[in-house]
């Protein structure tokens, strides 16, 4: 009894809700998804990557350059010669100073092509390189 | 007596509707905008960006040479299967402590093998002191 009378009170008396809890919780995300997000470029193919046992999680990875099966490079969804590597990964490093750089290689491509690309990759001044794979 | 005029003339609240339509739009563009992205991968360094040390001895070297047919040359002398390549390091690390580990890739080798030869290596205790480099092409 007294309980509904309470709560009709309440109700009836038209107050607005406190939105300040709300309020708190909603910059709280909003602050963590800004701090967390990196805008990655991906290279936007699909790669069958070699399987590895050692592989350690690559963190702050906005370098991403695939090598496809059939010995093409793609950077940013866009395909890229060898020769223009350097340019596209310099223009990477401009945007993301801090990022580490992954190449993503094909099991079936060619090893000339990943020592090249990481060459090229390490002529930026970019040191941490790594490649791709995943568990066995 | 009316709980409204009490307060409210005092101090007026802040309308923050508007500010909570802003917050909320920028809360659902960073949510759907993240990705989330796990990549595992291992670090790859090739002999050419080493700094020359100031050592007169070259630390003791285990070759491993990946042929264009998949095989892997230990040392110029035996041919093992990729598959058998960590025992054959774990063997080298226990006798040569300080020994580093070259993988030499033929060219047109492909990159699978080579990073699953990189991967025994360091899986059999050589992290950090392994090396990825490309064969000469006149070699053979």
């Amino acid at each position: 009894m007294a309980r509904r009378n309470f709560s009709q009170g309440g109700g009836a008396a038209d107050e607005d809700v406190n939105v300040t809890p709300l309020l708190d919780i909603v910059f709280i995300m909003l602050i963590f998804f800004i701090v967390t997000s990196t805008f990655v470029k991906e290279p936007g193919i699909e790669i069958n990557r070699p399987e590895a046992v050692s592989a350690q999680e690559k963190k702050l990875a906005s370098i991403i350059i695939a090598i496809s099966e059939n010995d093409e490079i793609w950077i940013n969804k866009e395909r890229v010669e060898l020769e223009a590597v350097r340019a596209n990964v310099e223009q990477l490093v401009r945007e993301n100073p801090k990022g580490t750089a992954v190449v993503q290689a094909d099991s079936k491509s060619k090893t000339r092509l990943l020592v090249e690309v990481v060459n090229q990759i390490r002529a930026t001044g970019v040191t941490d390189v790594a490649v791709s794979t995943e568990d066995v | 007596m009316r709980k409204k005029t009490a307060h409210a003339n005092e101090e007026a609240d802040v309308n923050v509707t508007p500010l909570l339509d802003i917050v909320f739009i920028m809360l659902i563009f960073f949510i759907v905008t993240a990705t989330f992205l796990r990549e595992k991968g291992i670090d790859v360094t090739t002999p050419e960006d080493t700094p020359p040390e100031e050592q007169t001895v070259p630390p003791p070297a285990l070759l491993l040479a990946v042929q264009e047919d998949g095989f892997v040359r230990v040392n110029n002398v035996r041919i093992i299967d990729p598959g058998s390549v960590k025992p054959v390091v774990q063997e080298f690390m226990a006798r040569e402590p300080q020994g580093v580990v070259l993988v030499s890739a033929a060219p047109e080798s492909e990159s699978g093998i080579a990073v699953q030869v990189m991967d025994q290596a360091q899986d059999g205790g050589a992290t950090g002191r392994v090396s990825l480099a490309l064969q000469k092409e006149t070699a053979d």
